[in-house]
């Protein structure tokens, strides 16, 4: 705990991903996918729900790795250098991200989304209003451009960031600088279709401005917690020796000042359809107050916002990893709530359509979640595992790295 | 201008330095020598410096935290008492505004929350003030010339059990004193 | 520290002034007379303030009829220059709190104005709902229960406007608390230098006790820390607040979900443009060219650009939902604004907001002091009216087209805006004379930060050299004594 400036980093161990780890994810992909199969097979709606809820599920915490990288590199925040190479694997994930959310909607389309379904619009002239944003070309394009956008910006980042290490290069830095200002532009600009598209059309009748705020919002504290989560785990495996407390620390910040702002957007939104009352506005809400979901509902409040808030108050908690740990995850649950319960209610009745009564019957939560869950969830542990090791998890040679091993609060 | 102290003022050893580095490693090397120090006057707020003269953590945050709950209860019982009870002393009675219910806890957040910010920022202030002693006509206890301005001087009252002048004055010596003297606390 | 600034980093302050020239340079304005500039300026827009400070007296005397307003646009200027001075102080609560705990340095040169700039803009701003009240002197009936048959009535919580009061009372009760706290080491400086009497008893009063304590700092930094903390969310919640008072409605044009990160976004994009157009004045009038450097105005151009594109967003956002809706009230509502009899403030907005900031881009124009000056008065303009498109052309044409009507401000309302200019400028022209304009105490503790020995400046280098020769010397003694007891006990 001196203030004293360390002469340089700690040797950096190599970093492969070890074969338990992987081999136990791999096997989680398998069941998971067996899982996910049976559900599919079983009750095609809840197995294509699933598999939207997970497939989204990493593509923001992809995409929200990617923002907070972004945001380093355009801010050039010294303290971060030791653990950036954590959230420039993590966004690595975007391009198979693409592959599993295309499959799911995909193959799941019509489960998931009523506008997909020709007689229904024939009927709605709401649904043939929105055609133009709403029908499968304008989906799939969107998709392929929007995350092939993100993945390419995300790869170029992480090219230079890499090349650095060799060469010690600062126009890498600079070029990061301009990617990673580029990055948000367009990351601004597309996460609102985004989730207009993906998850805001399984209810295509409703809509809020709101929404791309609040995905965005869940994307960034999610990919925190799970930054958080591979960081200790790194760490605790002896591969980041130059990350201590005060980097912890201000990730538990990120975390904690995060899961505040998703809350405001959540209750803001919720505010403002509540006080209007407009019918227009209220299904949204309604269909998740009905009995079996409403619980649900504030769970994902106290997941997101409430334990988080309160633990991370103090001080201390924010650096103490056996703190960290068991917060994070609580946010990547709920997190993974949150998408469900925008998912789940709007599928659940469209599966049920004309049946009011048995829309009810939910919360849904059994094998198909858990499957979806471990099938996505084991292949992104296997990829981003092999994207850390495949560079070192030090940015030697960054120009900002005495700062960040100097870090100290 | 004040009325004699029933007890002589305390006097200090005062060792002047010319920047935070130097009063950085010679507050360390004091503490580390195991003499006792009174404090540390300087220009701002060194980082690093209240560690190593060994100070607790300040508890304002607790006074801060504390604040916030109490502002938090207020604008709960406020809101409620004011909008939903309509039998006790100086309540109101509830109004049907737009077809709300009379409690809304959502409509409550916005004035919950200034309210939590209000009580927990005011405390925050008092309680530096207080903790500190900070109150307007008060003058400094112990003012080092210069330690508003560009230097940076460290105290060790000579009266503390274990002080050690001797001592003291080499180690300030060592780390570049610009100038060391007693001086007397105010009165 | 300094060793550890990456060598890409640009030093904070200009000249490596040591810590006495900061305060001689910061404090040289307070303590030496005004200049003939100085009173010039002060007695025009002294002028202007009495002249809208006379204007709202006939206008209390006379009543709010003297205003354009009509049965459909019931709120016009008055809730736009509200709205409109209530995000200029945003600025300054995100520079002193939410830069601070990202730990942005080089906040400490600007945050004293800016936090000075949001204490006079929030009172501009509340002196418009009050004036709007009609018969302000009834504005105490607003809190306390009103008497009537079935007993005491209290004020509706349940409305956004009361939540207003609360959001304002606190925002401005917290920030001059935040800034005063910040004000004490300085203070104490100004105590300490002070040649004269009254001046000595002014400071010194005013400093508390001030002693550069460690133990007092200690606590302070806390208590900043705890500050910073709570007037982050605070100045979020202040334009939420403000928002909804539009959004909570059934109006098209005010109720959407985005309006409260959209409000916020949009105070702090013109905040800063305030901050800019102040800033670029008081550091030439004040000769603090070298504290106030051209890379913190290109930071500030930064900032400009990235919120301005959010505001950009939040349009387009508001656009596209509008059509996918497919409420055909949202949507005439839009396209209305942007082709209406009123789409001219529309266009003035959007391309003042979202296309002039751009250039920013260029390097070559957010250091070029003439480009930044102008772009910083066109945000403004343009964020007044976008308060003004929001409020007014949302009004003007009703569900109910026999009620649809036109708005034409009468002099009076121009004379209330250009009166609250007058109020801002005077307050802000006499707090450049009597209170530090730039943190001292703050600047110092980052004044050697990314400092490079200077090739032109053989003395100064001369002196870091030595001065590092003399730590190193003093670290291996410490390290030596250090080691002593631990020998002991071995």
């Amino acid at each position: 705990m001196s203030a004293h400036a360390p002469s340089g980093p700690a040797p950096q161990p190599d970093f492969h991903l070890p074969a338990p780890i992987r081999n136990a994810a791999l096997a989680c992909a398998v069941l998971g996918a067996a899982a996910f199969g049976y559900g599919v097979m079983s009750e095609a709606w809840r197995g294509w729900s699933n598999g939207l809820i997970s497939a989204y599920y990493f593509v923001s915490i992809g995409v929200g790795a990617a923002f907070v990288l972004a945001v380093m590199h355009v801010t050039k925040a010294g303290w971060g250098i030791v653990v950036r190479r954590v959230p420039e694997a993590l966004a690595t994930w975007l391009p198979l991200g693409l592959v599993t959310l295309g499959a799911v909607t995909y193959f799941g389309m019509h489960h998931l989304y009523e506008w997909s379904n020709a007689e229904t619009v024939a009927h709605d002239h709401l649904l043939q209003h929105k055609q133009p944003l709403l029908n499968p070309a304008a989906f799939f394009g969107g998709m392929v451009f929007m995350i092939g956008g993100w993945a390419a910006l995300v790869f170029a980042m992480r090219r230079h960031s890499i090349a650095q290490d060799t060469d010690g290069d600062e126009k890498h830095t600079h070029a990061n600088v301009r990617l990673g200002g580029i990055f948000l532009v367009f990351f601004g600009l597309t996460i609102t279709f985004g989730a207009l598209q993906w998850l805001m059309s399984t209810e295509p009748h409703w809509f809020s401005t709101m929404f791309g705020v609040y995905q965005f919002a869940g994307a960034h504290v999610a990919a925190s917690a799970v930054i958080v989560l591979f960081t200790i785990g790194l760490q605790r495996g002896g591969f980041l020796p130059n990350v201590n407390d005060n980097h912890l620390h201000d990730l538990g910040k990120m975390m904690f000042a995060f899961s505040t702002f998703w809350a405001y957007i959540w209750v803001m939104q919720y505010l403002l359809i509540w006080y209007a009352n407009i019918p227009e506005e209220t299904g949204h809400y309604l269909a998740r107050w009905e009995p079996d979901w409403v619980k649900l509902w504030g769970l994902n409040a106290v997941l997101n916002f409430v334990v988080p808030f309160f633990v991370l108050l103090p001080r201390p908690n924010k650096r103490n990893p056996k703190v960290l740990v068991p917060v994070a995850c609580t946010i990547v649950v709920g997190h993974w709530l949150d998408i469900y319960l925008q998912v789940m209610p709007a599928t659940a009745h469209l599966a049920h359509h004309g049946s009011p009564e048995t829309v009810s019957h939910g919360p849904y939560l059994g094998v198909p979640e858990l499957g979806a869950f471990l099938m996505v969830g084991g292949l992104f542990v296997v990829v981003v595992g092999s994207m850390l090791g495949r560079a070192s998890l030090l940015p030697g040679r960054d120009p900002y790295l005495m700062e960040s091993l100097a870090h100290d609060q | 201008m004040h009325d004699a102290a029933p007890q002589a003022p305390r006097s200090f050893l005062v060792g002047v330095f010319d920047d935070e580095h130097a009063i950085l490693a010679v507050t360390r090397a004091i503490a580390a020598a195991g003499l006792p120090i009174h404090d540390c006057f300087t220009p701002y707020a060194v980082h690093g410096l209240e560690r190593a003269q060994g100070l607790p953590r300040s508890k304002l945050t607790f006074v801060c935290f504390g604040g916030g709950a109490i502002g938090f209860l207020t604008a709960v019982a406020l809101q409620t008492y004011t909008q939903g009870i309509e039998t006790s002393f100086l309540s109101g009675w509830p109004l049907n505004v737009g077809g709300k219910p009379f409690i809304p806890n959502t409509a409550f957040v916005p004035v919950c929350f200034e309210l939590t910010v209000l009580f927990a920022g005011l405390s925050a202030a008092a309680g530096l003030l207080l903790f500190c002693g900070l109150l307007p006509g008060r003058q400094p206890k112990l003012l080092v010339d210069g330690v508003t301005d560009d230097k940076f001087a460290i105290a060790l009252d000579t009266a503390a059990p274990g002080f050690d002048e001797a001592k003291a004055r080499a180690l300030m010596a060592a780390h570049h004193a610009v100038e060391v003297s007693y001086i007397a606390e105010a009165a | 520290m300094s060793a550890t600034a990456s060598h890409l980093r640009e030093p904070l302050v200009l000249g490596s002034p040591s810590l006495h020239d900061i305060t001689e340079q910061v404090l040289a304005p307070m303590e030496r007379k005004p200049s003939m500039l100085w009173y010039a300026v002060t007695a025009a827009t002294g002028l202007v303030a009495l002249s809208g400070i006379a204007t709202i007296s006939w206008q209390l005397y006379e009543g709010i009829g003297t205003w354009g307003l009509n049965k459909t646009i019931g709120w016009g200027f008055d809730i736009t220059n509200f709205v409109f001075w209530i995000g200029i102080g945003h600025a300054g609560t995100l520079i002193s709190a939410i830069l601070f705990l990202f730990r942005q340095k080089w906040r400490t040169s600007i945050n004293r104005s800016a936090e000075a700039m949001t204490l006079f803009a929030v009172l501009c701003a509340a002196m418009f709902p009050l004036i709007h009240m009609g018969r302000p002197w009834f504005g105490a009936v607003w809190f306390v229960p009103y008497p009537n048959l079935r007993g005491p009535l209290w004020t509706n919580f349940r409305s956004p406007l009361v939540w207003d009061m609360f959001a304002i009372s606190t925002y401005f009760t917290i920030s001059a608390v935040f800034w005063f706290i910040g004000l004490i080491p300085d203070l104490a400086t100004v105590r300490d230098r002070a040649k004269t009497k009254l001046r000595r008893t002014i400071y010194g009063t005013l400093s508390l006790g001030w002693s550069g304590s460690n133990k007092h700092w200690s606590h302070y930094e806390t208590v900043y820390m705890c500050l910073a903390g709570l007037s982050t969310p605070l100045v979020l919640s202040v334009h939420t607040i403000v928002s909804t008072d539009f959004a909570t409605s059934v109006i098209p044009g005010w109720h959407t979900t985005i309006f409260p990160p959209y409000f916020v976004a949009g105070a702090i994009f013109s905040g800063f443009a305030m901050v800019m157009t102040l800033l670029i004045i008081a550091r030439k009038v004040l000769q603090i060219e070298h504290l106030i450097t051209i890379k913190h105005l290109e930071n500030m151009c930064l900032i400009i650009t990235a919120t301005g594109m959010m505001v950009g967003l939040a349009y387009a956002t508001e656009f596209l939902m509008a059509w996918y809706s497919g409420s055909n009230y949202e949507g005439f509502t839009f396209v209305n604004r942007a082709t209406g009899p009123m789409s001219w403030a529309y266009w003035i907005m959007v391309s003042c907001n979202v296309i002039s900031p751009q250039v920013f881009w260029f390097k070559k124009m957010r250091t070029s002091i003439p480009v930044m000056f102008v772009m910083s008065i066109v945000v403004n303009i343009g964020m007044w009216f976008e308060r003004f498109v929001i409020i007014v052309t949302s009004l003007h044409r009703d569900y109910l087209p026999s009620s649809w009507a036109m708005y034409s401000p009468t002099w009076v309302e121009y004379m209330t805006l250009l009166g609250s200019f007058g109020i801002f400028f005077t307050l802000f022209l006499l707090f450049t004379r009597v209170l530090p304009t730039i943190a001292i105490a703050e600047v110092k503790a980052v004044s050697g930060w990314a400092q490079k020995p200077a090739h032109g400046h053989a003395d100064g280098s001369a002196r870091a050299e030595a001065g590092a020769h003399a730590h190193a010397a003093a670290d291996h003694d410490a390290s030596a004594l250090a080691k002593e007891p631990e020998a002991v006990h071995a």
